[in-house]
């Protein structure tokens, strides 16, 4: 099996209490891959994603992250996302990594996401410049996971998403602002690629599980849903046993 | 009932704690009624509770502060088999 560590929304800043450091050990002994949800920082200022590095820096298994709209508050994202990269962390937007764990192979395809909503109550790529600006911008990002999904050569093949893909885990969030906490997009774009995960965060006041209409898993790792520093999701075959002679 | 005029310094407020750069907080709701104003919203630590309500007293300090923003504290890893 495949042993996925996730969490989102850690919301790292220089004067906060959110650190992995405690988790160090036990992420170490339960996982094969640490997953990051988005919104990594609290407010996109690169002295927090500096912090977050350096934590990120001493952990010994891959960390693959995409960034998430807080992330992109202060319009440091490159500057965030080169300080993970030279720390060794998978920071995807619009790619895909694959990670060998033992005889398997893990593929990540992630993209921040955006916006728009879900059927029936959504955005439409229509009327005013900003507006057709808002739709496209998400359809143009679900597309790369759509095709970043289907090149993924893979045992194990997870969608890694800050934005949500499907309503059903926002439920406890007001539905007015659904249309800012993800698109049905999303969804679509894995389902038409096919995946065996799903992971986003962004939803606080959501709920940890969903479903894409296809039936493929979706959770909510927001760490204010899961309300642990992490949660293991394990996946695939069990490790081939070795030969007995 | 809220007359226009608290309705909209709530959303002023609210909007505040968002893009305050220390604050960075868009998951607390926030209502202001009469001279007071209710905090609602679940953190991660005491610390940060007390940053808000430091900032909250800083920009409306006419107002009294019903704090019902609650602290939760993380448990331990869990596995789940798919």
């Amino acid at each position: 099996m495949i042993r996925i560590a996730a969490v989102g929304d850690v919301h790292v800043a220089q004067d906060s209490d959110e650190r992995f450091e405690p988790w160090i050990e036990s992420v170490h002994a339960e996982a094969d891959a640490l997953l990051l949800a988005g919104d990594l920082t609290r407010s996109g200022n690169p002295a927090e994603g500096a912090r977050l590095a350096r934590e990120l820096a001493r952990i010994r298994i891959p960390v693959v992250a995409v960034l998430g709209n807080h992330d992109y508050q202060m319009d440091g994202e490159r500057e965030i996302t080169a300080m993970l990269r030279d720390v060794g962390v998978h920071v995807l937007e619009g790619s895909s990594v694959v990670i060998p764990v033992g005889d398997q192979r893990l593929g990540i395809a992630g993209t921040k996401g955006f916006g728009g909503g879900f059927a029936g109550a959504c955005g439409s790529d229509f009327g005013e410049p900003e507006m057709k600006a808002f739709i496209r911008y998400t359809k143009r990002l679900a597309e790369t996971l759509r095709i970043e999904l289907a090149r993924l050569e893979a045992d194990v093949r997870v969608a890694l998403v800050h934005y949500a893909p499907v309503a059903e885990t926002l439920e406890g969030e007001r539905r007015e602002i659904y249309p800012f906490l993800g698109s049905y997009l999303l969804a679509e774009a894995v389902d038409a690629s096919g995946a065996d995960l799903v992971l986003h965060g962004h939803a606080h006041a959501g709920r940890e599980v969903g479903v894409t209409p296809r039936g493929i898993p979706v959770r909510n790792v927001a760490r204010h849903v899961i309300r642990r520093p992490y949660k293991i999701y394990q996946l695939g075959r069990p490790a081939a046993a070795c030969a007995m002679s | 009932m809220k007359s226009d005029e608290s309705v909209y310094r709530a959303e002023r407020i609210r909007e505040a704690l968002a893009t305050q750069p220390d604050v960075g907080e868009l998951g607390i709701e926030v209502a202001v009624v009469g001279a007071r104003i209710v905090l609602r919203g679940t953190l991660t630590s005491e610390r940060r509770r007390t940053h808000i309500l430091e900032h909250v007293r800083a920009i409306c300090p006419d107002l009294e502060i019903d704090d019902e923003l609650r602290v939760e504290t993380l448990r331990e890893p869990k596995t789940e088999v798919l």
